[in-house]
């Protein structure tokens, strides 16, 4: 009884792990500007990282193993963001006027 | 299992037009952020799947590289190159 | 707060080594208390402790509610970003936007940072350090009204950050 429990948890886990790096890639390809696509990089990759992760936690159950893969989580949630601004930064350099945008108060 | 680990790889590829068309540099180096982060997911599945412990460590100093990528890569491409046009 | 660092990094070398020897912990002292000796002086002095115990008890309690909110609001505009990724045609109104913060210290900044940028539909782009304000770029927001509902929420996480660092 258990054991079908746990791997119905897995297989929710997993399966909403893909439906989020699926509307990353439909993400990457279909949005028109540079800062929408770091929408989709940023937020959507990371939701979808997450749970693949926490799927692998709870099939593998206590021990080293879980430890390690809790490690690979804090580092993804300290180092993605950071990597984020630094292309927004980049991004500065190449004077983007951005397709279609409502409001700007950059240049007041 | 196999088959999660073939549909990651699947939308690793999918990912990878925006890095052969992407009209300007920030683009591609997103892009190959997202691919990186999609293998480290699928060195972890490995991992559980082989039945290798080695694999974890692997996947943990590649994510610690796939930052420094990204640092390096933004710290020398500071100035458009000739006929380059952003979006 | 040497010993605090001293015992989180011999837990991190025992999650590396992946089994519990008398040889795996005496080759883990001598290289933490290394680490420890050298990281002590300058990498926790972003946290302040004024009473011990107790404030570190409580200072543990809001570290749990930070992150908790920080997961949670991931995955909910995940999945707003993932259903304009899948709409026929793409709708959003995206904006640039000057917003200025009250914080004072130099992490507490940066936290705030990551905090803009996964959560709820905006993204961070970069900060005048002079004038303490950030360049925020967000996709869904129509009206003045819902422009007024973001900002008090991202008020609501500097208040968080402001209890736990300053």
């Amino acid at each position: 009884m258990i054991n079908i429990l746990v791997q119905l948890f897995v297989y929710v886990f997993l399966l909403t792990g893909l439906y989020f790096l699926l509307s990353t890639a439909v993400g990457m390809i279909r949005f028109p500007d540079l800062y929408t696509r770091l929408h989709a990089g940023s937020k959507c990759l990371m939701a979808g990282g997450i749970s693949v992760l926490m799927g692998c936690i709870v099939m593998e159950g206590i021990g080293f193993v879980s430890l390690k893969i809790i490690v690979i989580i804090i580092l993804l949630l300290i180092t993605n963001p950071v990597a984020i601004h630094v292309i927004a930064r980049l991004a500065e350099n190449y004077h983007f006027v951005p397709k279609k945008i409502a409001k700007n108060e950059l240049d007041k | 299992m196999v088959y999660f680990i073939l549909a990651i790889v699947l939308f690793a590829i999918l990912t990878f037009y925006r890095v052969m068309k992407g009209p300007s540099v920030p683009d591609r180096v997103a892009a190959m952020n997202a691919i990186g982060v999609m293998f480290l997911l699928v060195l972890v599945l490995l991992s559980l799947y082989f039945d290798r412990k080695v694999f974890l460590d692997v996947a943990l100093v590649y994510g610690v590289f796939l930052f420094v990528n990204v640092l390096i890569m933004a710290k020398y491409f500071t100035k458009p190159e000739k006929g380059e046009v952003g979006d | 707060m040497k010993l605090l660092t001293f015992i989180l990094t011999l837990a991190l070398w025992f999650v590396f080594a992946g089994r519990v020897n008398i040889e795996v912990f005496l080759l883990g002292t001598i290289i933490c208390s290394i680490i420890s000796l050298m990281l002590a002086d300058n990498g926790p002095k972003s946290v302040q402790m004024r009473s011990a115990t107790k404030d570190f008890l409580l200072k543990t309690y809001y570290l749990f509610l930070v992150t908790s909110a920080f997961i949670n609001d991931v995955f909910l505009s995940a999945v707003r970003v993932s259903r304009h990724a899948f709409e026929m045609k793409p709708s959003f109104s995206p904006q640039i936007v000057k917003l200025k913060t009250s914080l004072e210290r130099k992490s507490s900044t940066e936290i705030l940072a990551n905090f803009i940028t996964l959560p709820q539909g905006t993204l961070g782009m970069d900060i005048d350090i002079s004038n303490k304000k950030y360049h925020i770029h967000w996709l869904d927001v129509y009206s003045e009204d819902q422009a007024e509902v973001k900002k008090a929420q991202i008020r609501k996480h500097e208040k968080l950050i402001a209890k736990l660092f300053d």
